[in-house]
């Protein structure tokens, strides 16, 4: 497993535990105290936070060659994926507010914060799934 | 000159020319809707949509025109490594300015404000020219402004 790879499961990984503890302390704080206080919930997805270290944690391949054509093409095929993830979903918020509220209408700012971070996670989760799944979710030096 | 570089130019070229287009057009929109009105707001219009296509049609011709030997290179290592560093500066742009734009946005209207809907496209707008720009100055930087076949 090369170093993208293990980047790539780190964020994965991040990314699902804390969307699953995000969505299990919304449920538990809604039978609680109800809505929109169990909305904190959603700040378990901090723990992406982590992904950030990342590239701290997993040091550079050893080896004389680290890096080829076909990573190259392989982490350029995920950015574009990334690219698109991140497209998606900010101007696809955007529309959602529009259809919600209409051009004219008014937005709160953490809602803007919200599409952000959202559009965020979803470019990294793009990024992760793409480099995993074109490298066939590991093996012996990726074959 | 390289190609990477003949786009680079051409780029920052047409982006120049339409941020000139831009401030001048809201004295044309000023203009049409005073009483006085703007008489030649259509000519003024047309001379700048003909200097910007004409511009594009041009940096089309240029760029993707027939090479001189199929065995002509299109892009090396090392062009890709300075596409590579632009692409990298533009993201990290892209993403401090959407935070400072949220950080402005809280600052003026706080965290419980609102703002009109209509505001977002236009950040997003205003990150995509500063990210096309920041792109086409970090390749030109790299390769030295300009030079034979990018060398300095």
């Amino acid at each position: 497993m090369n170093r993208a790879q293990k980047i790539a499961w780190f964020l994965a990984i991040t990314i699902s535990f804390g969307f699953i503890l995000s969505c299990i302390a919304v449920a538990i704080l809604y039978v609680k105290v109800g809505m929109p206080k169990a909305l904190a919930g959603f700040a378990f997805m901090g723990i992406v936070g982590l992904a950030g270290f990342s590239p701290l944690i997993f040091g550079k391949d050893k080896g004389k060659v680290v890096f080829d054509e076909r990573d190259r093409l392989i982490k350029r095929r995920a950015s574009l994926a990334g690219f698109g993830a991140f497209f998606i979903f900010s101007y696809g918020g955007m529309v959602l507010m529009s259809l919600l509220v209409g051009w004219n209408g008014l937005i709160s700012v953490h809602s803007v914060g919200t599409i952000f971070g959202v559009s965020a996670i979803a470019m990294w989760a793009a990024w992760a799934v793409a480099i995993l799944i074109q490298y066939g979710r590991g093996g012996k030096d990726n074959e | 000159m390289n190609k990477t570089q003949k786009g680079a130019w051409f780029c920052l070229i047409n982006f120049l020319l339409l941020i000139i287009f831009s401030i001048h057009s809201v004295k044309i929109i000023r203009g049409i809707f005073s009483p006085e009105g703007y008489p030649n707001a259509p000519q003024v219009v047309l001379f700048w949509a003909f200097l910007i296509f004409g511009f594009m049609g041009l940096s089309a011709f240029l760029l993707y025109r027939k090479k001189q030997s199929p065995a002509e290179v299109k892009t090396d290592e090392r062009d890709n490594l300075i596409q590579k560093r632009a692409a990298l500066v533009c993201f990290v742009l892209v993403w401090f300015l959407l935070i400072i734009s949220y950080v402005i946005l809280w600052h003026i209207v706080g965290l419980d404000g609102s703002i009109p809907l209509y505001i977002l496209p236009f950040i997003y707008l205003g990150v995509f020219f500063a990210a096309i720009l920041v792109y086409n100055v970090a390749v030109l930087i790299q390769y030295g402004w300009g030079g034979k076949d990018g060398e300095k």
